[in-house]
């Protein structure tokens, strides 16, 4: 271990140094968090990690398991889909009673691994600026550190999506030479592709819109070099990929279902969120919905009432509860939701407040500067610059092109969570890990127009690229002009 | 950038057919493989992990059910409700319920058969049918029963958890904030 961690410095100092302090950030500040128990939505992960831990367990003993525990802890109310129960459960396996401190430890390491493993991803498939910026944003931001210590999914979803990108981009630069994907590798994208939904539900517009980019760039450069007969050849691949993201769906959608007596593809949370968001909360239930609870549970609570009087699935309930409360969302209410909805999205210091000793005072010493004024002081700068690196076209190579176009349609897809949804302080580590890769995008597209050189030999820009880059900068723009016009 | 780094690329010269890449991450996995099966197989002997269940309480039968309170003799009601809140009000038992997936005239015809059963007036019950309520709506409308004051009659836990009774303390916040 030691020997390879000295091998990795001489070949690379910079960027290993740059891994090293960020897994001691970590280790610095898992003593803010080591005495902080679960809270929130993490008490619902740890329940499915300790649910599926049992189901092992009884499996190991040859017992059947326990369906109410499973139901009432995996699936509960169809919220979360069960990626970071997963990532818990070994935990629990081995140490039933393991306390929240240990399973902070355990989460830390995870994160900790899953980023290692994206940084080498990034250096070996995107190049070492890449695996560099990563490192540094979201890597070095203090607040995204705190979150690796914690059992929301959002971060890991966004380390995983790392590595499918750079599993899509090997594909895309082997087709370039006329190599089809293997079976193999379609079927470690779409395992991928479901880990990420898996631990962030919300995520799978993006891991969809990222996929389909990715085979529409893929085919057309297969065709071009290898053609039809190459073309024919990655189709099994692609199976293979759909295949293996439905198959590991299914267990899930078929299990929530069953359990809600509904029809549950990854979450049933949209249309409270939406409700929530956009809607008259006064009006969730047909009227305020029942006091001293939250706006998630008392609805939800109210549509399990409603579900026993009629024998409906409580989805369907859901469905028409938030129907009733949108009624009368006009297209200004709306916008000016989703502008509120930005600047809780922007708001990354939230949880920089929230993750500290308990007891600690709010707002005060070094520490807290640290988790919340350091953080938002790294992060709307870089925020800035990924909004221009959305904006600028690459077009002088097509290596770099890749890049850019699979990196701008996984963040704008991300980016369209203020828009169906409360914005939250921690939903920002999804994208974080996307950012850090769009601002080496940006930066060479500002060398490339400083110092322009002809491309390598096989990497011509590609005008389809150029092209898309176009209507991805343009649709932003669109986008942006467009809830300002409707909100002011 | 675009071509792959040199040092992952190809067998090395000694280990003629299998990358020693590839080596060391089948190395790696048959050793998770080991680890993981006798962590599986020892599990049973380390106890249960015990979830909290936080994230979805158990549902009681509702409160006219669970006869918390209980409506006068005679007076039952002969369709899909959820109760919204209960209690007393100058004198009076305040029941407010939900109708569902009736139209308004039959759960009127409904209530007015139950009231007359139990010797109470038409008015008790006032029934209020919402504006868009359609007929593949789930939740139709409001009825309100003005009732005789009763006191708890059942000593089931769930009676005292107003959730189940539904009668909110007045300094219990509304549930709209986000949390």
């Amino acid at each position: 271990m030691t020997a390879a961690v000295v091998r990795a410095l001489r070949r690379d100092p910079l960027l290993s140094a740059l891994v090293v302090l960020a897994l001691l950030a970590k280790v610095a500040l898992f003593a803010r968090v080591a005495d902080l128990p679960l809270r929130g939505d993490e008490v619902a992960y740890r329940d499915a990690g300790c649910a599926l831990a049992n189901l092992v367990r009884d499996l190991a003993a040859l017992h059947g398991p326990d369906g109410a525990e499973l139901s009432r802890n995996v699936v509960g109310s169809g919220w979360f889909m069960p990626g970071m129960g997963l990532v818990l459960a070994p935990l629990y396996l081995v140490a039933p009673h393991a306390d929240d401190t240990t399973a902070r430890a355990w989460l830390g390491l995870v994160s900790g691994v899953v980023f290692v493993l994206a940084v080498l991803a990034a250096r070996r498939s995107l190049g070492r600026p890449f695996a560099i910026a990563l490192s540094l944003f979201p890597a070095l931001v203090p607040v995204w550190v705190l979150l690796s210590l914690t059992a929301y999914g959002d971060l890991l979803a966004g380390l995983v999506l790392v590595l499918l990108v750079c599993r899509l981009v090997d594909a895309v630069r082997a087709s370039r030479q006329g190599t089809p994907p293997t079976l193999r590798e379609g079927a470690r994208l779409g395992l991928l592709a479901i880990t990420v939904v898996y631990l962030r539900s919300s995520a799978v517009l993006a891991v969809v819109a990222i996929a389909v980019t990715a085979v529409a760039v893929l085919l057309p450069a297969l065709h071009r070099r290898a053609h039809w007969p190459a073309v024919r050849r990655a189709g099994p691949a692609l199976v293979a990929a759909a295949a293996v993201f439905a198959g590991v769906l299914l267990p899930w959608s078929v299990a929530a279902s069953v359990v809600l007596e509904s029809r549950v593809v990854t979450t049933t949370s949209v249309p409270t969120a939406l409700a929530n968001t956009f809607g008259d909360r006064g009006q969730v239930c047909y009227g305020p919905c029942d006091p001293g609870s939250t706006v998630w549970f008392a609805p939800v609570r109210y549509a399990r009432e409603v579900s026993r009087a009629t024998g409906e699935g409580e989805v369907a309930v859901l469905d028409q509860m938030s129907g009733h409360a949108r009624e009368d969302v006009t297209p200004h209410g709306y916008a000016r939701d989703v502008v509120a909805n930005v600047g809780r999205y922007l708001s990354v210091d939230g949880f920089g407040s929230l993750l500290k000793p308990p007891g600690t005072p709010h707002d005060r010493g070094f520490a807290q500067w640290v988790a919340r004024d350091l953080s938002r002081g790294i992060f709307l700068p870089v925020a800035a610059l990924v909004l221009a690196a959305l904006l600028v076209v690459s077009r002088r190579r097509f290596s770099d092109q890749v890049v850019a176009v699979l990196v701008k349609v996984g963040l704008l897809a991300l980016l369209t969570q203020p828009f169906v949804h409360l914005a939250g302080s921690r939903y920002w580590t999804t994208a974080g890990t996307l950012a850090g890769l769009a601002l080496v995008v940006l930066g060479r597209v500002v060398a490339g127009a400083v110092r322009p050189g002809p491309p390598d030999a096989g990497d011509e820009p590609s005008r389809w690229l150029t092209g898309v880059q176009w209507a991805l900068s343009g649709a932003t723009v669109a986008a942006v002009a467009t809830v300002a016009a409707l909100a002011a | 950038m675009w071509s792959r780094s040199s040092e992952h690329d190809g067998p090395s010269s000694d280990s003629p057919g299998r990358p020693p890449r590839d080596r060391r991450a089948l190395t790696l996995l048959l050793i998770a493989t080991c680890l993981a099966v006798v962590a599986v197989a020892l599990s049973p002997t380390l106890g249960r992990a015990v979830p909290s269940g936080r994230y979805r309480p158990t549902l009681p039968p509702d409160t006219i059910a669970l006869g918390c309170y209980p409506l006068p003799a005679g007076l039952t009601l002969d369709f899909p409700y959820q109760v919204r809140s209960d209690g007393d009000l100058h004198g009076q038992r305040v029941l407010v319920l939900q109708w569902d997936e009736l139209d308004a005239a039959e759960v009127r015809r409904l209530l007015d058969a139950a009231l007359a059963r139990a010797g109470l007036p038409r008015r008790t019950a006032a029934v209020t049918s919402y504006p868009d309520a359609g007929p593949g709506t789930i939740v139709r409308g409001t009825v309100v029963l003005r009732l005789p004051v009763v006191r708890l009659a059942s000593d089931d836990p769930a009676c005292r958890d107003p959730a189940t009774s539904k009668r909110f303390p007045a300094d219990w916040a509304p549930s709209t904030e986000y949390g």
